[in-house]
C-alpha cells in the first residue's frame, strides 16, 4: 500500500492548528494576564492607575507615621487627599476592567477568525482527502472502512444508500443519494477529517493518563469510624 | 351562743365557709369581691375545681425534664411521638446507645432520615416516598473513590495501549519478517484479515476486567460511581415515578450510561489504532 497521499502543506497546516488549539487549551489560565500585559501595559489609564496607587501608598504610610492630634492639619490634608485618590482609583479601576473585558472579547474574536474558522474550512475543503491507506481492506468491517475512507457522511448516508441500492437493483433507477461517492471496497484510506478526530481523541487520552498517573495529587483514604457491635 | 369562746367562733365560721365553698360557692363569692360577674373571661375559682392543683413554674420545669427522661427511658408519650424534634432526638439517643463512643455519624443519620422520610411540622413527610433517593455519601469518601476510579481508568488505558501498539506493529509491518518463524501458531492473530476479530475480543476481555475492578472499588467504598457523579442520573433521580410513561427510568439511564462508557473506551482505542497504523505506515 502507498504511503502518504496528501499534500504535505495540508497535513502541516492541520498539525499546526491542532498544536495551537492544544496550546491555547493548556494555557487558558494565563490568557488574562497575557492580554492585560500586552494591552494595558502601555495605556494611559493603566499608568495613571499605577502612579495614583503609589501615591496612595505613600500618603497612607505618612499618615500612619504621624499623630492625628499632634499634626492635625497635615493629617487632615492627607486624609482628604486619600479620599480623593480612592474615588479616582475606583473610576480608573472600572475603566481598566472595561478595557480588559474588551481585550478578552478581542482575543476570542481573534481565536475564532484565526483558528476555529480556518480549521473548520480546511476540514470542510480537504476533509475527504486520504492521509494514508490501511495495510489491508479487510482490517475493519464495511461500515468502519467506509467511515474511515469517506468521513462521518458515510454513517449518515449508510441506511439511505442501503435502501436505495436495493431499489436500484430491482427497478434500475438512479437516485441523487446514490451519487454520493460511496466506498467501493477497494483500498481503504483514512480521510483527513477522521484522522484529525482520531488525533484529538488520542491526545485527550494521553493527557488524561499523564494527568492521572503522574500529576494528580494522591487522595488519602478517609478514616471511617466503625460502629461497635452490641 | 354566748358561752362560745372567740376561738370556737372562728373555728365554726371557718368550717361553715369551707362547707359553702365545697358546694360551689367560691366562684360567686370571688365574682362578688372582684365585681366581674358579667365578665367574658373565665372567672371560675380554683377552689371549685380541686383537681386543678396550682402548679408553680419551677414545678412545671421539673415536669418537662421528667418527660425528657421518659423519652430516654423509651416510655414514649403518645403526643410526643408525633413531633419531629422528639423523633430526631430519639434517633440520636438510640444511636448513641448503640455504643459509638464518638459523635454519631451524621451522614448515616441523614441517609436513614432520607430513607424513612422526615416528618415536617405539619406531620407530612418532606420527601415523597416514590422518588428514589441515592444514599448520601461522605464527600471525602466520594473524592477518594473518584481518585481510585480515575486511576483505574488511566492504568487500563495505558495497559491496553502497551498491548495494542506491538500488536499493531506486527499487523502493519507483517510482511517485513516471517510471521510463522517468530510467532508460530500465533501468526494467525497478527494476520490483518483477523485484526478486527482479535481487537474486539481483546477489548471485551479488557473491559470486563476493568468493570470487575470497578465493581470491587465500588463495593469496598460503598459508593456508586454513576449515581454520585453523573449529572444526568442526578437529574433523572428527581423525576418521580409515574410522570413519564417509562418504568424505572433511572435504571435504564444508568444502563445506557454504562454502555456509553464502554463504547467511549472502545472508540478511544479505535482512534489509537488509526493513528498508530498511520505512524507505522509512514516510518
Amino acid at each position: 500500500m502507498s504511503d502518504l497521499t496528501m499534500e504535505y502543506w495540508v497535513l502541516a497546516t492541520t498539525l499546526m492548528f491542532v498544536v495551537i488549539t492544544k496550546f491555547l487549551q493548556y494555557s487558558a489560565n494565563y490568557h488574562e494576564s497575557w492580554v492585560s500585559k500586552f494591552t494595558q501595559g502601555n495605556t494611559s489609564s493603566y499608568k495613571d492607575y499605577m502612579s495614583k496607587l503609589h501615591e496612595q501608598k505613600l500618603l497612607q504610610e505618612e499618615n500612619h507615621s504621624i499623630s492625628a492630634q499632634d499634626n492635625y492639619a497635615k493629617w487632615t490634608k492627607n486624609n482628604r487627599k486619600l479620599d480623593k485618590l480612592a474615588t479616582e482609583l475606583k473610576t480608573l479601576k472600572a475603566q481598566i476592567h472595561e478595557q480588559a473585558s474588551k481585550s478578552q472579547q478581542l482575543l476570542k474574536t481573534c481565536k475564532l477568525v484565526g483558528l476555529t474558522l480556518p480549521f473548520f474550512a480546511l476540514k470542510m475543503w480537504k476533509g475527504k482527502e486520504i492521509v494514508y491507506y490501511l495495510p489491508s481492506n479487510k482490517m475493519f468491517p464495511h461500515l468502519f472502512n467506509g467511515t474511515w475512507h469517506q468521513g462521518w457522511l458515510f454513517v449518515a448516508m449508510y441506511p439511505l444508500d442501503f435502501v436505495l441500492s436495493k431499489i436500484n437493483t430491482v427497478y434500475d433507477v438512479t437516485f441523487i443519494a446514490s451519487k454520493v461517492p460511496v466506498y467501493k471496497g477497494t483500498a481503504v484510506g483514512v480521510s483527513l477529517g477522521i484522522w484529525v478526530w482520531a488525533l484529538t481523541n488520542v491526545l485527550a487520552s494521553i493527557e488524561f493518563v499523564i494527568n492521572q498517573l503522574f500529576l494528580a495529587q494522591a487522595v488519602p483514604e478517609p478514616v471511617v469510624t466503625e460502629k461497635k457491635a452490641n | 351562743m354566748s358561752n362560745i369562746s372567740e376561738a370556737e367562733k372562728r373555728k365554726l365560721f371557718r368550717e361553715r365557709r369551707q362547707k359553702k365553698f365545697s358546694n360551689g360557692g367560691a366562684t360567686s363569692r370571688l365574682n362578688k369581691i372582684t365585681g366581674q360577674a358579667d365578665s367574658q373571661l373565665n372567672t371560675e375559682s380554683p377552689l371549685d375545681n380541686p383537681k386543678n392543683e396550682f402548679v408553680l413554674p419551677t414545678e412545671r420545669k421539673v415536669e418537662t425534664t421528667s418527660s425528657h427522661d421518659d423519652i430516654h427511658n423509651e416510655k414514649s408519650v403518645s403526643e410526643s411521638e408525633n413531633t419531629p424534634q422528639v423523633e430526631l432526638l430519639k434517633q440520636l439517643a438510640s444511636m448513641q446507645k448503640e455504643g459509638s463512643d464518638s459523635t454519631p455519624d451524621l451522614f448515616s443519620l441523614l441517609s436513614s432520615m432520607q430513607q424513612n422520610g422526615v416528618p415536617n411540622a405539619n406531620g407530612f413527610s418532606e420527601i415523597p416516598s416514590d422518588i428514589p433517593m441515592a444514599p448520601l455519601v461522605d464527600p471525602a469518601m466520594l473524592n477518594y473513590h473518584n481518585y481510585l476510579v480515575s486511576k483505574l481508568k488511566a492504568w487500563t488505558i495505558l495497559l491496553k495501549w502497551i498491548v495494542l501498539v506491538p500488536f499493531l506493529y506486527l499487523v502493519t509491518r507483517g510482511e517485513d519478517f516471517d510471521h510463522s518463524s517468530i510467532l508460530g501458531p500465533l501468526s494467525n492473530v497478527t494476520d490483518s484479515t483477523n485484526f478486527f476479530m482479535v481487537f474486539t475480543a481483546f477489548e471485551i476481555v479488557a473491559t470486563s476486567i476493568y468493570y470487575q475492578r470497578l465493581q470491587n472499588i465500588e463495593r469496598n467504598n460503598k459508593v456508586n460511581t454513576l449515581d454520585n457523579n453523573s449529572k444526568i442520573v442526578k437529574m433523572v433521580s428527581i423525576v418521580p415515578e409515574g410522570i413519564l410513561p417509562i418504568k424505572n427510568i433511572k435504571g435504564k439511564v444508568v444502563t445506557l450510561l454504562q454502555y456509553w462508557d464502554v463504547l467511549a473506551m472502545f472508540i478511544s482505542d479505535i482512534c489509537l489504532v488509526l493513528i498508530v497504523i498511520g505512524i507505522f505506515q509512514k516510518f
